[in-house]
């Protein structure tokens, strides 16, 4: 195991490859089942956040929340410590659509994004994809660089950044998105969105796509909380 | 997911007054626990909505499975609600999605995380035997 600080109190864990073969797709998560708590295990749940890696490694991305029993030990795990997970599991999978894609994530949110973006750059869409990500701060647009870089580089990736400077009360608001959306889908009603982020982000956000007619499930969303 | 839960959203729950007692049949083991649940010893906070069944089965010793760590992102915990039900929360479309994906599906199932007792009634509270095996299967 390898890690790196993203941020502050944003670390990326690089595991191992499993001993056993393990496949995921982009977009997934692992349950992980963690040593501590007063009845171990204590069970939490983190999306990878790379596409599958040439030679198995998992990549994780954990924010350390003060008092939040499993961060704090992700975040403090000294490097050679086995973890035991579950999984894959999760659906915020790329979806089957020639629709235009709308990504959008607050801070840690960009996590899953991040897998689903490498794999669409082995295998580039037909259709154009936008991000629009925002956080409190510059340091908290983690991977801010990567994505960039990729709009900088071919024609079918946009990406919007916000910082919104917050209060830290005001954190984890939808109203930065939400205020830039109608310039973003300027009266266009055909976009797949996809959102990630705490439930106080998503689901406004996803009030707002059905208040334009959208269909609920056409709404995909990973929530964290 | 990234696995903190920061920005806790206030609950639309009501916790317990009143002292009341949840039986969970464990149908994979035959096992039966009751539980009387005190008041004043909620939330357990450890995993699921404080005071949710979830949170009540593993604040005491009662290991259901929650593959994601109680924040309704799969089906595994799931549970059904046999007596009782009226005194819970009701379920949000995000269960109900999430419960869509269980097999066994009743119109007394919630999700074990997201399920909140009032404690104006008793509870009896099946797990069926599959939650496990479920989450083997989730396409990938």
């Amino acid at each position: 195991m390898s890690a790196r600080l993203l941020a502050p109190h944003v670390r990326e864990l690089t595991l191992a490859a499993p001993t056993e073969p393990f496949s995921y797709a982009p977009g997934q998560w692992l349950s992980l089942h963690l040593p501590i708590g007063e009845r171990p295990p204590l069970v939490r749940a983190y999306t990878l956040a790379a596409a599958p890696q040439p030679l198995g490694e998992l990549i994780l991305c954990l924010d350390r929340y003060p008092g939040g029993l499993g961060s704090v030990y992700l975040f403090d795990l000294p490097i050679g410590e086995e973890i035991a997970f579950d999984g894959p599991l999760g659906r915020f999978t790329l979806p089957e659509t020639t629709q235009e894609q709308l990504w959008l994530a607050r801070f840690t949110g960009i996590v899953p994004f991040r897998a689903l973006r490498q794999q669409l750059e082995q295998n580039p869409p037909s259709t154009p994809v936008t991000l629009l990500y925002e956080a409190g701060s510059e340091a908290e647009l983690i991977y801010r660089e990567e994505f960039q870089r990729l709009a900088e580089q071919v024609p079918w990736f946009r990406v919007r950044f916000l910082v919104s400077d917050e209060s830290a009360e005001a954190r984890g608001s939808p109203e930065p998105i939400l205020a830039a959306l109608p310039d973003i889908l300027r009266g266009r009603t055909d976009v797949a969105p996809m959102v990630c982020g705490t439930n106080r982000f998503l689901r406004p956000i996803r009030e707002y796509f059905r208040s334009l007619g959208y269909e609920r499930r056409s709404i995909q969303y990973e929530s964290y909380d | 997911m990234a696995g903190t839960n920061p920005y806790i959203q206030q609950s639309r729950t009501r916790l317990p007054q009143q002292r009341y007692r949840v039986t969970f049949r464990l149908l994979e083991s035959g096992e039966t626990h009751e539980v009387v649940v005190e008041p004043r010893s909620l939330p357990y906070q450890r995993s699921g909505l404080p005071g949710s069944l979830l949170d009540i089965a593993l604040g005491n010793g009662i290991e259901l499975e929650h593959t994601c760590g109680g924040v309704c992102a799969c089906s595994t915990c799931h549970s059904i609600v046999r007596q009782g039900l009226a005194s819970c929360n009701e379920a949000t479309e995000d269960e109900e999605d999430q419960l869509e994906e269980a097999r066994g599906l009743t119109i007394q199932s919630r999700l074990s995380c997201q399920c909140v007792p009032d404690g104006s009634m008793d509870l009896v509270v099946e797990i069926p035997a599959w939650n496990r095996n479920l989450v083997k299967e989730a396409p990938h």
